[in-house]
């Protein structure tokens, strides 16, 4: 096809819009949707995962608590615990994760 | 050097995290991905809401993208199968919106009689066809790469680019001199 082409001048006339604000909007709509979407998931998952080791864990702590509280460098080790938990949660919580998806060919 | 990024730079930079360089390549490449889907679906709504499905499958899989320099090749290869396996699906939602707009009054913009005429002359080409014109003779591409995005065999491509050339021509009725 030449530049002289009829067929050429009717395509450009037909084409979408060179800069369009608008459809980019969209895009980065869906893909943050997506982002949460998958945020989500991943966040749900490790705060189920946390919530299933507590529950696993609670009776094998409350039954040995007196004892092992008896020793002060436990009950620091203990709260060391707490504090590190309570951060990782937090971080969980307020920062984005970076997904590192499998290489699916899903498209 | 110019200060421009190429696609290779915005690529490494999206897949680090940079929503600013996804989105220069969305506006980079939109123009040419919604100007393909819309010839080869042939109805526009349809075509960007594919546009915007063909982005986002981008983003992604992004991480799949072996080489960044042949990025373009790869959007149209995702828009091309977006459009192929979302035939069916465009045309019950057409048929959906063209009921709602029915309802409402039309304000867009009137289209060009020969534009109409060009998207009902594409309409009257076979898919595969349809696809192969809007790269080769719409979108400038090389047979070989339009082969390469449309999976099919090169003599198949320009089989199809030449036949359906001369349809378009003899449906428009232009001087083909």
């Amino acid at each position: 096809m030449t530049d002289q082409d009829p067929l050429k001048a009717l395509f450009k006339a037909d084409e979408a819009p060179a800069v369009d604000p608008s459809f980019r909007m969209a895009v980065m709509n869906r893909v943050a949707g997506r982002r949460l979407a998958l945020e989500l998931v991943v966040k749900g998952t490790v705060m189920a995962l946390l919530g299933t080791a507590f529950v696993l864990t609670a009776p094998l702590v409350s039954a040995n608590l007196v004892g092992m509280m008896s020793m002060p460098q436990n009950v620091y080790v203990a709260l060391g615990g707490v504090a590190a938990l309570t951060w990782v949660g937090r971080y969980v919580a307020m920062h984005r994760i970076r997904l590192s998806l499998p290489r699916l060919n899903l498209f | 050097m110019s200060g421009i990024p190429t696609d290779a730079a915005l690529v490494a930079a999206a897949r680090s995290g940079s929503d600013r360089a996804f989105a220069r390549l969305v506006d980079r490449h939109q123009q040419a991905v919604r100007s393909f889907l819309r010839r080869v679906c042939g109805h526009e709504a349809d075509a960007d809401d594919m546009a915007q499905e063909t982005f986002l499958a981008a983003w992604t899989s992004l991480r799949t993208l072996k080489t960044a320099t042949h990025l373009k090749t790869w959007l149209f290869s995702i828009a091309w199968r977006k459009a192929k396996g979302m035939a069916r699906s465009a045309s019950r939602s057409r048929m959906r919106d063209t009921t709602w707009s029915e309802m409402q009054d039309n304000t867009a913009e009137p289209q060009p009689e020969m534009n109409i005429a060009l998207s009902q002359a594409m309409g009257q080409l076979n898919g595969d066809q349809r696809a192969a014109v809007a790269l080769c003779l719409a979108g400038g591409w090389s047979h070989g790469d339009a082969a390469g995005v449309l999976d099919l065999p090169l003599g198949t491509v320009k089989s199809h680019v030449s036949r359906g050339r001369a349809r378009l021509i003899e449906i428009l009725g232009v001087d083909d001199d």
